[in-house]
């Protein structure tokens, strides 16, 4: 799974979101490190809804301009909760590489 | 509506109309949304533009939906056929390489080695070019079996010697029509990487690699044999002329380049598509556009011998040139009308798969 599906997926599982929450959100998220072109968000959203893994919401007017919400599904779930075995799994065998080494990740990145 | 909103929506032209009709209202709203709020509000946005990482992404959105893997059928079919067309440009290219490569090792071993070198105009950038432009073969094998990323990275290194030498051919002040000649020899294989980058996007399918790989070994074959058949001519003109006058004129131009043999498998796999009637749509377009790198080189090699004196060799490239040059337009033609009743028949749905 690539870092952007990660992310559109883990923003998306608090709550239903448009595009444009979901584009702040994993700003927030990734601490200003990704910030996702629209195109590139899009295409994201077309592949999880094609995989069953998103879906459609609802749709408002907010200010004259079109809001398209999407939720999980509970593959989505599922499928994002995989992902972040998978990662957990990659983090602790990366901190037990640095504990050997005397290092320690710290919380704002980096090692101390 | 600000000319950022302008601007925008003409970018997002690049996407399908299907596409664009139900996604245009949505991305339009969150880009503006967006770079509202990096900029503090509306203002400044009349005089900005899309920056190069949205029309990037926009681009790569747009090779994704005309050139589906799935869903659209009309998308899905030109989306194959691009894929059909890299994977059979490739093909082809390797074939003329490694063609290229077997006559210039068995000239090497076959003639005397006081003159080989100045006969095959064999310098040590030459050798690097041919070593170099062998990267098409193991490019071709890594799509064959998969490996995208590989594929294109072995591919824009295949290109490499053509541009080396168009590029060569200015510096040292020879007329721009000698670059052009290069590049003009070099049309297939640089649609073949054009379409293996826009064609095998994220989501394209690997193609099935045992079909391509079971058609590369006669194909490869074939290659080899012409290779050696090249060298021992070659040889035979240097040492034993009488031997050669025996070979027929109009068989000469096979005997000095690989565009002709390369030029009439593509014509037969053209004829094959049509009388087999098959292969589907996306087999007619990749056929009708990869008559068309035929169709240029061998427009190029005619006006260029037919500009000749009538020697009997000039009058047979002449007519080698003209006659596969007919050959590629017919069975061009008739592939891309075939493609095209198909594609017609590929109603394009208002709808996206979403």
């Amino acid at each position: 799974m690539s870092e952007p599906t990660f992310l559109v997926l883990t923003a998306l599982a608090k709550e239903p979101m448009h595009g444009y929450a979901i584009m702040r959100t994993i700003r927030a998220l990734s601490q200003g490190r990704t910030a996702l072109p629209v195109g590139t968000l899009y295409g994201v959203l077309d592949r999880l809804v094609e995989e069953g893994l998103a879906e459609r919401d609802r749709e408002e007017i907010h200010q004259g301009r079109l809001r398209r919400y999407y939720r999980l599904t509970e593959d989505g779930y599922l499928a994002l909760a995989e992902e972040t075995r998978r990662l957990a799994a990659n983090v602790r065998a990366a901190t037990t590489a640095l504990k050997a080494r005397d290092l320690r990740p710290s919380p704002a990145g980096g090692a101390e | 509506m600000t000319g950022l909103e302008r601007r925008y929506r003409l970018l997002l032209r690049v996407l399908p109309r299907w596409y664009r009709s139900e996604r245009e209202e949505e991305m339009v709203a969150t880009f503006l949304t967006d770079r509202a709020a990096s900029a503090g509000g509306n203002l400044g946005l009349e005089n900005a533009w899309p920056g190069w990482g949205e029309v990037w992404a926009v681009l790569t959105l747009a090779a994704r939906t005309r050139l589906a893997a799935k869903g659209v059928r009309r998308a899905a079919a030109i989306g194959d056929a691009v894929r059909l067309t890299a994977l059979l440009g490739l093909l082809v290219q390797s074939a003329v390489v490694v063609g290229s490569d077997t006559s210039l090792l068995v000239a090497l071993a076959v003639l005397p080695r006081s003159y080989s070198l100045e006969v095959l105009d064999l310098t040590a950038t030459s050798w690097v070019a041919s070593v170099v432009a062998m990267a098409v073969v193991p490019a071709f094998a890594a799509l064959a079996t998969g490996r995208r990323t590989a594929a294109r990275r072995l591919a824009l290194v295949a290109l490499l010697p053509g541009l080396y030498q168009a590029g060569a051919s200015l510096v040292r002040g020879e007329p721009v029509v000698e670059s052009l000649a290069i590049v003009a020899g070099q049309t297939a294989l640089w649609l073949a990487v054009a379409c293996l980058y826009i064609g095998f996007h994220r989501d394209a399918p690997p193609p099935r690699d045992r079909p391509w790989l079971r058609a590369f070994i006669p194909v490869a074959g074939a290659a080899v044999l012409h290779g050696v058949l090249i060298a021992l001519y070659l040889a035979a003109l240097l040492e034993r002329p009488w031997a050669v006058e025996f070979v027929p004129s109009w068989a000469l131009p096979l005997m000095t380049g690989y565009s002709l043999p390369a030029g009439w498998a593509v014509v037969v796999a053209g004829l094959v598509v049509l009388a087999t009637r098959r292969r589907g749509t996306a087999w007619g377009v990749a056929l009708a556009v990869t008559t068309l790198p035929v169709v240029v080189q061998q427009a190029w090699t005619f006006a260029v011998y037919a500009g000749k004196q009538p020697y009997p060799i000039t009058t047979a490239y002449a007519a080698s040139a003209a006659t596969l040059l007919a050959a590629a337009l017919a069975v061009g033609a008739a592939c891309a009308v075939t493609a095209a009743r198909g594609l017609s028949r590929l109603d394009a749905p208002l709808r996206p798969a979403t």
